[in-house]
């Protein structure tokens, strides 16, 4: 069985410091919607806990 | 009690990072902590069990979003197939683990932290020196499927028996496998979140025969938890494989020297 794992990380890997660095505007929506299911999840503990 | 604890937030944050970053370290470092700050094994493990579910699944989107990992569903990436294959093996062990702990079986509990401790002290051991050896850039390895699964059995094995160790094998064993380090933490996180969900499940289970949980820390690990794992697929992902392939065995090596030190002066 052949495997095709960890290109992606691989590819990113060859790129400069610069390019690694970027990130691009969906993943900084995502991050944010990330921010409020975090939220969301406190405001559950405390009714739960 | 809903509380956020400073300190809590703080280790957890520590060790959810390192867990992110070298794929094992958060249940096995963090639960003999907060033993010794006083906490009830029935405070901390099924609180590390909620946390780490949400938090592993919020790790493996993030990963697979700064391109650490495809985790892709449709088509089904091999990244993914391998995380539910690691998970469904270790799913199996942690059943048998929380019902063989707490309704009546109890394992020699020394030995078998010994033999834990020793394997991932010498896998780690062994990674450092195999660095050493195959300096060439491992760019394009065939992975070895035979060793991917033999791990994951040994694994799933250790989580049975309720020792530990189901992150430092996983992920030292994929390596050996010829997987690449930076996915190899990724699929161990998607792995583990699987696993922590049938955990969590027996838990309750379990709860039906009057064992009584406790979820105070929850607020607190799960905060620390949940920022580390936004930022170290990041961080991860801006750091050449080549650092982390050190920093893994090593952080392993730490692993099995601590949890040692554990056996012999406690």
């Amino acid at each position: 069985m052949g495997w095709n794992i960890g290109s992606e990380a691989r590819e990113i890997d060859s790129k400069s410091l610069k390019e690694r660095l970027k990130i691009e505007k969906t993943t900084i929506k995502r991050i944010g919607f990330a921010v409020l299911f975090y939220f969301v999840t406190m405001v559950i503990f405390s009714i739960v806990i | 009690m809903f509380q956020l604890i400073i300190l809590i937030i703080l280790i957890a944050f520590i060790f959810e990072f390192m867990d992110s970053a070298a794929g094992m370290g958060f249940g096995t470092g963090l639960t003999p902590l907060l033993l010794i700050l006083g906490y009830s094994p029935l405070q901390v493990v099924p609180t590390l069990l909620i946390s780490q579910a949400i938090t592993g699944f919020i790790k493996s989107y993030f990963s697979h979003e700064f391109e650490n990992v495809n985790f892709s569903l449709r088509p089904l990436s091999d990244s993914a197939k391998l995380a539910f294959i690691i998970g469904g093996i270790g799913c199996i062990g942690i059943f048998f683990s929380i019902m063989l702990t707490y309704m009546a079986l109890h394992l020699p509990k020394t030995f078998i932290q010994f033999y834990v401790a020793m394997l991932v002290l010498f896998m780690g051991v062994f990674s450092v020196f195999r660095n050493k050896m195959k300096q060439k850039q491992a760019d394009e390895i065939e992975i070895k499927s035979g060793l991917l699964f033999g791990f994951s059995a040994i694994a799933g094995f250790n989580k049975g028996i309720g020792a530990g160790g189901y992150g430092p094998v996983i992920t030292l064993g994929q390596i050996y496998s010829g997987v690449y380090e930076k996915s190899a933490t990724a699929i161990v996180s998607l792995a583990e979140a699987m696993v922590c969900i049938v955990g969590i499940v027996t838990f309750f289970f379990i709860t039906a025969f009057g064992v009584e949980i406790d979820l105070t820390l929850l607020p607190s690990i799960f905060t620390g938890g949940f920022i580390a794992a936004i930022i170290t697929p990041y961080l991860v992902r801006i750091t050449p494989n080549k650092i982390w392939r050190y920093v893994i065995p090593l952080y392993a090596v730490i692993i099995g020297i601590y949890l040692l030190y554990k056996i012999i002066f406690t």
